[in-house]
């Protein structure tokens, strides 16, 4: 019992390791290999956990091997166009300029039910009023409006509005973002002396967020 | 490009890693092999003290290799092998002629185990 617990330990880091390894972009809309990868992984995991006879390191290598092989081949991806085209497919358009590609559309095994509901998804409810539709290389289809139906910008109705950066958490918990104070360029003094003026320590507030203008909010810590 | 070469690195150990163990498994195999026939020759020989000793060191030489054998190979495989090897340590004791059965399942037994680990094109398919 105890062999299974230290080895589900031990692929839990290794198969942490393996998915950071992989990166940020695998944990949101996979591709075909990642899929495969994925899937791969928690059947091949599930192995030496299962029946302790059965070697870990012969959970361990195919494991890390798929992962190796997909960032390889990710990075083969990056440079060659061609192999990229192979291994993901290329996003494909079955509505253009208003008219249903239905050749497209079969070509892809899509039906209009499928496209009504990523229609819906979208908040469309008028195939009318859809100028471009395109099947991404991860199945997702993404609609480009017409003109006439596209919501105005700012620009549009001639607005003003500031590009400025979003604040961010400095501190949380009675805790120092070092960092994002860095990147907000407001330094150490600037936290001391605007604490100082809120009659606060550090260790006393709960929140507190702050601009590059040094436009903050702070939430003490309550009792 | 850090993930790449380490995935190019990782990659580069566990290959050189899986060619290296077959290697290791085979060179233990053959002197585990040899010593079998060890005991064999000793039996023939009618020498009890001979082959006695020739078969603890093989059951010794095998323990050895157990930690290594179970890293590569399924236990029950392992398993096996120690049960047939101390088999052919107590035959061996007696003298029995039942020794030459017992090494042989062991040989066949050990042989098998060295070519699981080969990667031919057959096992892979």
């Amino acid at each position: 019992m105890a062999i299974v617990l230290i080895r589900a330990v031990i692929l839990y880091i290794v198969i942490t390791f393996s998915l950071r390894l992989m990166g940020k972009r695998q944990l949101g809309e996979l591709q075909p290999s990642e899929l495969v990868v994925t899937i791969l992984i928690s059947n091949i995991a599930a192995i030496p956990v299962e029946d302790s006879s059965v070697p870990m390191i012969m959970g361990i290598v195919p494991i890390l091997t798929l992962v190796c092989l997909d960032v390889i081949m990710s990075g083969i991806m990056l440079k060659s166009a061609k192999v990229r085209k192979l291994m993901i497919g290329s996003p494909r358009i079955i509505i253009s300029e208003g008219d249903i590609l239905q050749k497209e559309m079969k070509r892809l095994r899509y039906t209009v039910d499928d496209l009504t509901e990523a229609m819906r998804e979208q908040q469309i409810f008028d195939i009318t009023q859809i100028h471009y539709a395109i099947v991404e290389t991860t199945g997702k289809i993404n609609f480009l409006l017409k003109k006439d139906y596209q919501p105005a910008e700012k620009q549009d109705v001639q607005a003003g509005g500031s590009t400025d950066n979003p604040p961010s958490v400095i501190i949380r918990d009675g805790i120092t973002d070092h960092e994002q104070l860095r990147l907000l360029g407001l330094g150490e003094q600037w936290l001391t002396k605007i604490l100082r003026e809120n009659n606060v320590g550090i260790k006393g507030v709960f929140l507190m967020i702050a601009d590059r203008n040094g436009k903050h909010t702070i939430i003490k810590k309550a009792g | 490009m850090n993930r790449i070469i380490i995935s190019i690195v990782i990659l580069v150990v566990m290959s050189v890693g899986c060619f290296i163990s077959v290697g290791v498994v085979d060179s233990f195999a053959e002197k585990v092999l040899a010593k079998i026939d060890e005991v064999e020759k000793a039996y023939e020989e009618q020498d009890k003290e001979k082959s006695s000793k020739a078969a603890k060191e093989l059951q010794d030489e095998w323990k050895d290799f157990t930690n290594m054998a179970i890293l590569v190979n399924d236990l029950g495989h392992a398993v096996e092998i120690t049960s047939s090897i101390a088999e052919v340590y107590s035959f061996a004791q007696e003298l029995n002629e039942e020794l030459y059965a017992a090494c042989d399942r062991a040989q066949a037994q050990i042989e098998m185990f060295r070519d699981m680990q080969k990667p031919t094109l057959w096992k892979i398919l």
